[in-house]
C-alpha cells in the first residue's frame, strides 16, 4: 500500500513537474509573444537629416503647401523633392549643423535625401489625396497626426517586414502599440485598410470595395 | 542524449506550453498581418515609381496613320498612351499597337550602342564601337565611292514616312551624287496609281468616309488597318450612336468572315480573287438599267462607250465591255454570289446615294491587279461621286516649306545622271523596291525599315542581304535587318526625338503632325536626321552647303514654317475644348491667333498636330487631269505609255487566275491579326501574351481554315501540319473555324520573327515569306494577296 502511495505520489510529482515546464514555457512565450517579439519586429530609424516642421511653420513661417502641394492635375506631390528644397536652400541659410550637412552632402552634391518613408499605400490601393483633402475637407492631421508641429520627427520605427514606418510621439508609448490592431492615439504611421474603413463608416461614407480597390 | 520519455514528455510540455503562450499573444497574428501586407509591397512587383505627372501631346509614329495621343509621364518615365479626344484624325480612338506602344520603348530589344559586325551574316559577331568611329567608317566609305565615281552605287531604303528625317536621306543621297532614295511599298502606292490612270491624279487619294451613306468594300480591312486606322476605328464607332435607318451601309465583300465582315452591315462572301469580276457586274447592272450617273458620265468620263481615235480607228467602251462579259449570270460563276444579289448590290449603290466604292484587301496594297482597282473606282465615276461629299476625294498637301534646293558638285552631278538602281516602270510615280538590282549597289542605308522581314517578295529581301557588301542600319531595335547588317546606329525611337509627317493616309484635308522629346533617348541613340546632318557636314565641300544646319529641330523648324505663311488651317487645341464631345471637325480649335513664327511653333510643339479641315468639295473637273481632262473608263496613259494594242487591257476587266499547280490544291491567304505591326515594327510583348490560344500556342502558330477543308485533308483541331507554297515549307497547326472558306487557310501576319527579343523571337511563322510576291507585269507592282499552297499531316 505504502508503495502504492509512493508510486501515486512519484506520479503526482512528474505531472507537477510537467505542469510547471508547461506554465513556464506558456509564460516566458506569453510575455514574449506581449512585449519582446513585436519590439523585434520594429527597427528603430533616424531620418537622414533632422527636418524641423515647427521651425519651418511657425518660425520662418512658411505655408504646408509651399512644400506639399498637389500637381496641375491633381495629383499629390508628397513629399518635396530636392528641387522644392533648394528653391530655398541654394547656399547656408543658417548656423545649423543639421543645415551645413544638408547643404553641403546633398544640395552641393546633387544628391537626393532618401526620406524615410512613412505613409505609402500599396499598389493595390487606389488612394486620392485630392478626394480627401480638397473635396471631404480632412485635415491633414486626421491621418497624419501632430507631424507638422514636430519639433524633432527624427527617430520612426520601421516594420522589418512590411517596411511600413510608424512614429511614437509622447513620451514612453507602450513597446506595442504601433504593432498593435489598434493604433495607440500617440502613434502616427501607415493607415491600414481597417483604419480607412473606420473613419469611411464614422462619416457615413460607402465602403465598398471598387472605391479604392479599382 | 539520449531522450527517455519522461524528458520527451517535458520537452513536449514545454512545448505546448510556448506554443499556447505564444498563441495567447499578439505577436502570431502580428506575423500573418504582417506577411500579408509584405506581399502587398514586393518590391519586384512592376509599378511606375510615383512622382509628378504629366500629359503631353504627341502624334502616334508606330504607323502613318496620324493618330493623336496624349502620354502621361511620370517623372523620367512615360507610363500610359491614350488616344487624344480632341484630335482631328482620330477623335480619341486609337489601335492595341499604340496602346501597347511604350512597351516598345522600353524593350530589351532597344538598341542602346552603336555596334559593328566583326563576324559575317550568317554567323554575326559584334563588337560596340563609338559614335565617332562609325561616323569615320561610313564618311570614309562615301569619299572612297565618291572618288572612284561611284557615288550613284550608294542606296537608302527608308520606312514610308513622310518625315523630315527621311527627307534629310534623300537630300544626303541626292548631295553625294546617288538617286537610289527607295521607300518601302506601302498600302497607297497600288491605290494612287489606278487613280493615276483613270483621273490623272498625282497624288494621294482620299475616301471621304465620314460623309457617305453607303460604302461597298471590295477586302478592305476596315477595322484593321486599311487606311488610316485610328481614323476608321473612330468613324465606326460613331456610327453605332445613330438611329439605324439613317446610319450608313457598309457592304463587306470578303472571303472569309474577318472581324470587319463580321461587325459590319452586311458580308457578302465571295470567290477569293474575284473582287473585280463583281465590280464589274455591278457596274452592268448600273448600265443596263440606266441607274448610273447618266450627267457626270457624259461630261466627265471618257471611253463609256465606243470611240474613234484621231486616226479613225474605232476602240472598244466600257459599256460595250461590261455589257457584254459581266452580266449578273456570268458574274455568278467566277463570283459565286447568287445573281439576284449582285442586282441588289447594284441597287442599293445607286439608290443611297453618297455611295463609295473602295478596294485594296487587308491594309489596302493586296490586290490581283491594277485592273482589279480600276473596275472598282468605275463604279465611283458611275454614281459621280468624284469630288462629291461622301465620295472620293484628293488628299490636299500641307503647304509646308521646300528645303532650298540641293547643289550639287561634279562628282554628283556625274553620278545623278546614272540609272536608277530600283526597279520603278515607268508607270510608277513612287518608288519600286521590288526589282532593286543589289548587285550594282556597294553601300546601303536602312533607315527605321526591316526589309528583310516585310518585304513580301523574298528573292529581292534575300539579294540585298548577299550581294550588298556594306550596309548601315539605323534602327532603335534590334530587328531582322539590322542583324544583318554590318553597322548599326542606335537611333532614338518615338517619344526620345524631334519628328514631323505630313498626310494622313485617305485622308482629304493636309495634315501636320510634330513630335518634340519626352523623354531622354535611351542609352547613346541619337536623332537619325542629325546624324544624317553630321556625316554631310564631315563630308565637307558642296555636300556640307548643302546642309546648312545644325540639328533636326531646325530643318522641321523650317518646313513648318510654311504652314504659318500660308495664312491657313488650325492648330490642334490642347486645351480648347476638353472632352465636350465635337461633331465638327472644325469645332472647338483655335485659328490663326498667332502674331509670330515663334508663337505659332509654340502651339504646335505643345498640341503636335496642324490641319486644316477646309475642303471644297464640287467641281470633279479639277481633279480630272487626264490627257482628255476626263475620267477615263479606257485608260489613255495605259496605251500611251506602254503601248498597248489591245483595247482590253486599257479598260478594267477581270482577269482569271491561273490555275493552282498540280498537287496545290489550297489558296493561302494573308491575315492581319494586328495590321501596324505586320511591318516594321515588331508587337509588343504585351499584345503576344494577349493572343488566344487558337493563334499562338508557345512557339506554334496556329492556321485557320474551314473544318470542311481540314477533314479533307484528313485534321483535326490542334493538329500540326506542314503548310507549303512554292516559296516556302512551314509546321503550323490548325485551327478549324467555319468562317474560312473551304480550300482557303488564312495564315496570320506579324510572326516569325528571328531577332528582336525573347517575345517575339521564333514565335510561330513568317506569313510574308509564305505567301510571297509577284510583279504585276502592267505596273511592276509588288502583287501579293494569296498563293497556292497543300498541306499535310505531321
Amino acid at each position: 500500500m505504502e508503495s502504492g502511495v509512493k508510486k501515486l505520489k512519484k506520479g503526482e510529482r512528474e505531472f507537477a513537474i510537467t505542469a510547471g515546464v508547461f506554465f513556464v514555457g506558456l509564460i516566458i512565450f506569453l510575455l514574449a509573444g506581449w512585449t519582446v517579439l513585436p519590439r523585434l519586429s520594429y527597427a528603430e530609424k533616424v531620418q537622414p537629416v533632422e527636418f524641423r516642421h515647427a521651425f519651418h511653420g511657425e518660425d520662418v513661417g512658411i505655408t504646408c503647401d509651399t512644400c506639399h502641394f498637389f500637381y496641375k492635375d491633381g495629383s499629390w506631390a508628397g513629399i518635396p523633392k530636392m528641387e522644392i528644397c533648394v528653391d530655398c536652400h541654394v547656399y547656408l541659410l543658417g548656423q545649423s549643423p543639421e543645415e551645413k550637412k544638408f547643404v553641403h552632402e546633398y544640395v552641393l552634391k546633387n544628391r537626393h535625401v532618401k526620406w524615410g518613408l512613412y505613409f505609402r499605400q500599396p499598389e493595390c490601393v487606389s488612394f486620392s489625396h485630392s478626394s480627401h483633402v480638397r473635396m471631404a475637407k480632412v485635415a491633414c492631421e486626421t491621418c497624419h497626426g501632430p507631424q507638422g508641429l514636430s519639433k524633432k520627427p527624427t527617430e520612426y520605427r520601421t516594420n522589418r517586414i512590411t517596411k511600413y514606418s510608424f512614429v511614437v510621439y509622447g513620451a514612453e508609448a507602450p513597446s506595442n502599440n504601433y504593432g498593435g490592431l489598434k493604433k495607440e492615439k500617440s502613434v502616427w504611421g501607415t493607415i491600414r485598410m481597417d483604419e480607412c474603413a473606420d473613419c469611411h463608416r464614422s462619416r457615413g461614407k460607402s465602403t465598398a470595395c471598387f472605391l479604392c480597390h479599382k | 542524449m539520449k531522450l527517455d520519455r519522461r524528458a520527451f514528455v517535458k520537452t513536449m510540455a514545454f512545448g505546448g506550453g510556448s506554443a499556447l503562450g505564444l498563441m495567447l499573444s499578439p505577436a502570431p497574428w502580428y506575423l500573418v498581418r504582417d506577411l500579408a501586407f509584405w506581399t502587398q509591397n514586393w518590391s519586384w512587383a512592376p509599378a511606375p515609381e510615383p512622382g509628378e505627372s504629366v500629359v503631353q501631346h504627341a502624334t502616334c509614329r508606330f504607323c502613318e496613320g496620324g493618330c493623336g495621343i496624349e502620354v502621361r509621364r511620370v517623372d523620367e518615365r512615360l507610363v500610359h498612351i491614350d488616344g487624344s479626344k480632341n484630335h482631328p484624325v482620330n477623335k480619341g480612338a486609337i489601335c492595341p499597337l499604340a496602346t501597347a506602344g511604350l512597351q516598345l520603348l522600353y524593350s530589351p530589344a532597344r538598341l542602346k550602342e552603336p555596334i559593328r559586325q566583326i563576324g559575317s551574316r550568317d554567323n554575326p559577331e559584334w563588337e560596340p564601337i563609338s559614335w565617332s568611329q562609325a561616323m569615320a567608317e561610313i564618311t570614309g566609305r562615301i569619299r572612297e565611292l565618291r572618288g572612284a565615281g561611284k557615288s550613284h552605287t550608294v542606296a537608302c531604303i527608308a520606312g514610308n514616312a513622310e518625315s523630315a528625317a527621311n527627307e534629310l536621306f534623300e537630300r544626303l543621297l541626292t548631295a553625294i551624287g546617288s538617286n537610289n532614295f527607295v521607300k518601302t511599298p506601302s498600302a497607297t502606292e497600288a491605290q494612287n496609281l489606278a487613280f493615276w490612270l483613270m483621273q490623272g491624279l498625282d497624288g494621294n487619294a482620299a475616301w471621304d468616309i465620314e460623309n457617305t451613306r453607303y460604302v461597298l468594300s471590295f477586302g478592305c480591312d476596315l477595322l484593321g488597318g486599311w487606311s488610316a486606322p485610328g481614323r476608321m476605328q473612330s468613324a465606326f464607332a460613331r456610327l453605332l450612336d445613330e438611329p439605324e435607318e439613317t446610319r450608313m451601309q457598309v457592304v463587306q465583300i470578303e472571303p472569309n468572315l474577318s472581324v470587319t465582315a463580321a461587325k459590319m452591315s452586311r458580308w457578302v462572301p465571295i470567290e477569293p480573287g474575284a473582287e473585280g469580276a463583281l465590280a464589274l457586274a455591278i457596274a452592268h447592272v448600273l448600265i443596263r438599267d440606266s441607274l448610273y450617273d447618266k450627267a457626270f458620265v457624259e461630261k466627265h468620263c471618257f471611253g463609256f462607250d465606243d470611240w474613234r481615235d484621231g486616226e479613225g480607228e474605232s476602240h472598244r467602251g466600257f459599256k460595250t465591255e461590261v455589257l457584254a462579259g459581266y452580266s449578273p449570270k456570268a458574274a455568278e460563276l467566277i463570283t459565286q454570289i447568287p445573281a439576284r444579289e449582285i442586282e441588289e448590290l447594284a441597287y442599293e449603290f445607286a439608290r443611297n446615294r453618297p455611295s463609295l466604292a473602295i478596294g485594296g484587301r487587308g491594309s489596302g496594297d493586296r490586290i490581283v491587279d491594277i485592273y482589279e482597282l480600276m473596275a472598282i473606282h468605275s463604279l465611283n465615276a458611275l454614281v459621280g461621286n468624284i469630288n462629291q461629299r461622301g465620295g472620293v476625294l484628293r488628299q490636299s498637301r500641307a503647304p509646308i516649306s521646300r528645303l532650298p534646293e540641293v547643289k550639287p558638285d561634279k562628282k554628283a552631278i556625274r553620278g545623278l545622271s546614272a540609272k536608277r538602281k530600283d526597279g520603278s516602270f515607268p508607270l510608277q510615280t513612287e518608288y519600286g523596291l521590288a526589282g532593286l538590282t543589289t548587285d550594282e549597289i556597294n553601300l546601303l542605308f536602312l533607315h527605321e525599315t526591316n526589309p528583310y522581314y516585310m518585304l513580301p517578295d523574298g528573292k529581292t529581301a534575300d539579294a540585298i542581304f548577299t550581294d550588298v557588301p556594306f550596309i548601315v542600319s539605323f534602327s532603335s531595335y534590334r530587328d531582322e535587318s539590322s542583324a544583318r547588317a554590318d553597322l548599326i546606329l542606335p537611333i532614338a525611337a518615338s517619344f526620345e526625338r524631334w519628328d514631323d509627317h505630313v498626310g494622313v493616309p485617305g485622308l482629304q484635308y493636309p495634315v501636320y503632325s510634330l513630335n518634340h522629346p519626352l523623354v531622354e533617348p535611351a542609352g547613346q541613340a541619337r536623332n537619325a536626321g542629325d546624324v544624317v546632318i553630321e556625316i554631310a557636314r564631315q563630308l565637307g565641300g558642296a555636300v556640307a552647303d548643302s546642309f546648312p544646319w545644325m540639328s533636326v529641330t531646325e530643318v522641321i523648324r523650317e518646313r513648318a514654317r510654311g504652314l504659318y505663311k500660308s495664312g491657313g488651317g488650325m492648330i490642334c487645341g490642347s486645351e480648347t475644348n476638353g472632352e465636350s464631345g465635337q461633331d465638327e471637325i472644325s469645332g472647338g480649335f483655335s485659328a490663326g491667333k498667332y502674331s509670330t513664327f515663334s508663337e505659332f511653333w509654340a502651339g504646335l510643339v505643345q498640341s503636335g498636330c496642324w490641319f486644316d479641315p477646309s475642303y471644297a468639295y464640287g467641281d470633279p473637273s479639277r481633279f480630272l487631269l487626264t490627257a482628255s481632262g476626263k475620267f477615263e473608263f479606257f485608260s489613255q496613259t495605259l496605251r500611251r505609255e506602254l503601248k498597248f494594242a489591245e483595247d482590253i487591257l486599257c479598260l478594267p476587266h477581270y482577269n482569271p487566275p491561273i490555275p493552282n499547280p498540280e498537287g496545290f490544291d489550297l489558296t493561302l491567304m494573308p491575315e492581319d491579326i494586328l495590321s501596324p505591326a505586320n511591318r516594321e515594327i515588331g508587337m509588343p510583348a504585351m499584345l503576344m501574351k494577349q493572343l488566344g490560344n487558337d493563334v499562338l500556342v508557345k512557339n506554334d502558330l496556329f492556321v485557320r481554315m474551314n473544318i470542311a477543308t481540314a477533314v479533307y485533308h484528313g485534321l483535326r483541331d490542334g493538329d500540326s501540319a506542314i503548310l507549303e507554297s512554292s516559296y516556302s515549307k512551314v509546321k503550323v497547326r490548325v485551327n478549324t473555324f467555319a468562317g474560312v472558306r473551304e480550300g482557303v487557310v488564312l495564315v496570320p501576319l506579324g510572326f516569325g520573327h528571328t531577332a528582336y527579343d525573347q517575345y517575339l523571337q521564333d514565335k510561330g511563322i513568317n506569313a510574308y515569306r509564305l505567301i510571297g510576291a509577284e510583279r504585276d507585269p502592267v505596273t511592276g507592282l509588288s502583287t501579293w494577296w494569296a498563293t497556292p499552297g497543300k498541306i499535310s499531316r505531321v
